[in-house]
């Protein structure tokens, strides 16, 4: 199995890529690689691939469609899992990568639907769907829709997940992971329920108004710091 | 500010765009004979009468009309709408989250929807929000 990741800038450091190998190693039962696409790869360990951003700019720089790349990984490469850098795997995610899927990524099920979601859709204010961790294997219609339809979603929205709800998850193209498998630290608690938690904090960044905590996984508790830095 | 209701008396056949709840403008419009619909991708609009629950930006719909009359501007890719028809284009700069087009002046409006003749223009007194009124060039 390839596994995928991003990381750019300074927001995470490199020990974000190296203990997401580390959970890998202890969490997928099978053969796999992970490779690291950035424009800074000092401090990774040596078992991580690392490839240029820039091969995943394919539209160029843009402050829009937040992490487009990963669509664009989908081009270069026929299947595999993309991965983001601020997760945690706690459990067995090999059936979770090995799933036939052509594209499958988390329903936001930690919210209520209709009064994060739903009330909101009209404003072009609402995201119910999360690309943290995504299974892919070749998913040729969304690589045609985001060709086809470039200059329309750029200037439209300012996230990939955005953009992914707004056009695939309303027309029902898009396949999710079961309830219970993936789980958000900033909403369900310190306890780790599940197979992998992440730790989403984009979205306070990308909107006005969102008032909420919201820890990154560096910030985390005692615990889950211990487990995070276990896979060193 | 521009009365839909006058203005809408002098067409047939009227689109509403971007429209939100114009329920009970849809069914005055309708019941004095005009032809009129709204499209609008919000599900809440789903079976609704006189809606067409449809992203007009990105899927295939019918833009045929005499008047379209899009809303909500500041919330949707400037669409190439029909030669020759006309259009109230309404549109503000209250930067609420899921605006990608703010709009600042009604030369803004006319530019990004390409509107050749004008009718009509203007904004509220805390000027944010705009109108045109106008046809959409023949090109």
């Amino acid at each position: 199995m390839n596994f995928f990741t991003l990381k750019w800038g300074s927001k995470y450091g490199p020990e974000y890529v190296n203990r997401l190998y580390g959970g890998l190693k202890k969490h997928y039962h099978k053969p796999f690689t992970l490779t690291c696409y950035t424009n800074n790869y000092k401090g990774l360990r040596e078992e991580v691939e690392v490839k240029d951003i820039k091969d995943l700019r394919k539209f160029g720089p843009t402050d829009r469609v937040f992490t487009y790349e990963k669509l664009i990984l989908m081009e270069k490469h026929e299947s595999g899992v993309w991965l983001d850098l601020d997760i945690l795997i706690h459990n067995d995610i090999t059936n979770m990568a090995d799933d036939p899927s052509d594209y499958k990524m988390i329903w936001n099920y930690w919210n209520p639907y209709w009064m994060k979601s739903l009330r909101w859709f009209g404003k072009g204010a609402s995201c119910h769907v999360n690309s943290s961790f995504v299974k892919f294997d070749n998913p040729e219609w969304l690589i045609k829709f985001t060709n086809d339809n470039w200059e329309k979603i750029e200037w439209t929205y300012k996230s990939l997940d955005k953009y992914l709800f707004y056009q695939h998850a309303r027309n029902d193209r898009l396949q999710y992971w079961d309830e219970g498998l993936i789980e958000n630290y900033n909403v369900s608690g310190k306890t780790l329920p599940g197979k992998v938690t992440i730790f989403n904090t984009s979205h306070k960044y990308n909107n006005k108004g969102i008032e909420d905590v919201l820890y990154e996984l560096h910030e985390a508790d005692s615990r889950v710091i211990k487990m995070w830095k276990s896979y060193d | 500010m521009i009365s839909l209701e006058q203005v809408c008396m002098k067409y047939d056949r009227i689109i509403i765009l971007a429209s939100n709840d114009v329920r009970e403008f849809l069914r005055t419009l309708n019941n004095i004979g005009i032809d009129a619909i709204a499209i609008d991708y919000d599900p809440k609009f789903e079976n609704t009468m006189s809606y067409v629950n449809k992203d007009f930006v990105f899927d295939d719909v019918d833009l045929t009309a005499d008047l379209i009359i899009h809303k909500n501007v500041e919330k949707t890719y400037p669409v190439e709408l029909p030669e020759g028809t006309d259009v109230i284009l309404i549109g503000d700069n209250d930067q609420h989250n899921g605006d990608c087009t703010p709009i600042k002046s009604c030369e803004q409006l006319i530019s990004l929807y390409d509107v050749g003749e004008i009718y009509d223009q203007g904004c509220d007194e805390e000027e944010t929000h705009w109108y045109v009124y106008g046809k959409i060039r023949c090109r």
